[in-house]
């Protein structure tokens, strides 16, 4: 069958992306065409996919404060810290717990980009410290919302971690601030 | 004249028609081949308009068996256009489902008891293990728009209002991630 609608399409289909005529025209063509009805499968598994390995704490995540709603409205059981600048928490996570959710508050009006170094300390020796650059964040929110992977979490030893926050942009780095969870293993 | 063809050698058209063609004594084969290919796209219709896996398999089975109903009966004016005629029912339905006008009972209730149970195909899964590692690989920003996107199902422009992207933006990363996501998958068209 002649003018297959691209992948791009078929996901913006999916995710309720395209202006109602241009849907309809998608739904024409994978009525009738097994290709493409093949791709659309394929992105639902991946919705299904996605949200089962979010339900098993897979994945570790920043994330919106509507998207934390949404985990709350699904039935995930979230512990959460809140943090302001250059402080610290004793954390753990339980048993009943799906997810960790830390609250990082930070000045980020006016950063263009924030990027996130990491260290964790186990029994005293520190782990080289690793750079994460450009994570997502709203900068009217005022903080920095970020998931662990829980199922990663669960398996780890007490440690500390320290978090970093950097913004970057053409003038250099800025520190927001430092953040020190010091994890029980429970 | 309906093909001698195995139903599955047909296209939905020849199936449709052959089903048609059987009125006195239903073609069974033909039907629960036309029923096994067409569930999976009534099915992704109902998903995608109703977001609703137990409402997407009632739109199956309602619009199917009313479609093997008409066909049957010789209601439906072009059986080789039958993909059309099918879409256009899904419409008609969700439409009726979403101005309350049946219930979901009542719709199951409209052919129970009188239908054969036809096998509808288990939606795909993707692999867990290989989906997580694939996750873990994209970049945070890719990450958190394709989870944001796909765990509720969003648009771009609900997602981008979220991390203060605009819309554009969101669907630029979501292009590359889904693209490094099917290579890594294994998926190809």
């Amino acid at each position: 069958m002649a003018d297959h609608p691209d992948f791009e399409k078929l996901a913006a289909y999916w995710l309720g992306d395209l202006p109602a005529a241009e849907g309809e025209k998608v739904e024409e063509h994978f009525f009738a065409c097994e290709r493409c009805a093949a791709w659309l499968q394929w992105l639902a598994g991946l919705s299904d996919g996605v949200r089962a390995t979010v339900r098993a704490g897979r994945v570790g995540l920043f994330v919106s404060k509507r998207f934390v709603e949404a985990l709350v409205q699904a039935g995930l059981r979230l512990r959460e810290y809140n943090l302001e600048p250059n402080t610290g928490v004793n954390c753990t996570i339980g048993a009943g717990d799906d997810a960790v959710l830390s609250h990082m508050r930070a000045q980020l009006a006016g950063a263009k980009r924030v990027d996130v170094l990491r260290r964790v300390t186990v029994g005293g020796a520190a782990h080289a410290e690793e750079r994460v650059a450009d994570v997502p964040f709203d900068p009217t929110v005022g903080e920095l919302l970020f998931i662990p992977a829980a199922a990663e979490l669960k398996a780890l030893p007490s440690h500390v971690l320290q978090v970093r926050l950097l913004a970057v942009d053409e003038a250099g780095e800025r520190p927001l601030g430092e953040y020190t969870f010091r994890h029980s293993a429970s | 004249m309906p093909s001698p063809l195995p139903p599955g050698e047909l296209d939905d058209g020849a199936l449709a028609r052959r089903v048609a063609a059987a009125r006195g004594a239903p073609d069974s084969a033909a039907e629960a081949e036309l029923y096994r290919r067409l569930a999976p796209r009534v099915r992704l219709y109902g998903l995608r308009h109703l977001r609703d896996r137990a409402a997407a398999a009632d739109l199956v089975q309602q619009v199917l068996l009313m479609t093997l109903e008409r066909l049957r009966a010789g209601e439906v004016r072009e059986p080789e256009r039958i993909a059309s005629f099918v879409l256009g029912a899904c419409r008609m339905t969700v439409m009726e489902m979403r101005r309350g006008q049946r219930r979901r009972e009542e719709i199951l209730e409209l052919h129970a008891d009188k239908e054969p149970v036809f096998e509808t195909p288990e939606p795909l899964a993707l692999d867990p293990d290989r989906l997580a590692g694939c996750l873990e690989r994209l970049s945070e920003r890719e990450r958190s728009v394709v989870v944001m996107s796909f765990f509720a199902d969003k648009a771009a422009d609900e997602v981008g209002a979220e991390l203060a992207l605009s819309a554009g933006n969101v669907r630029v990363i979501r292009h590359r991630a889904l693209g490094r996501l099917r290579d890594c998958m294994g998926a190809d068209g």
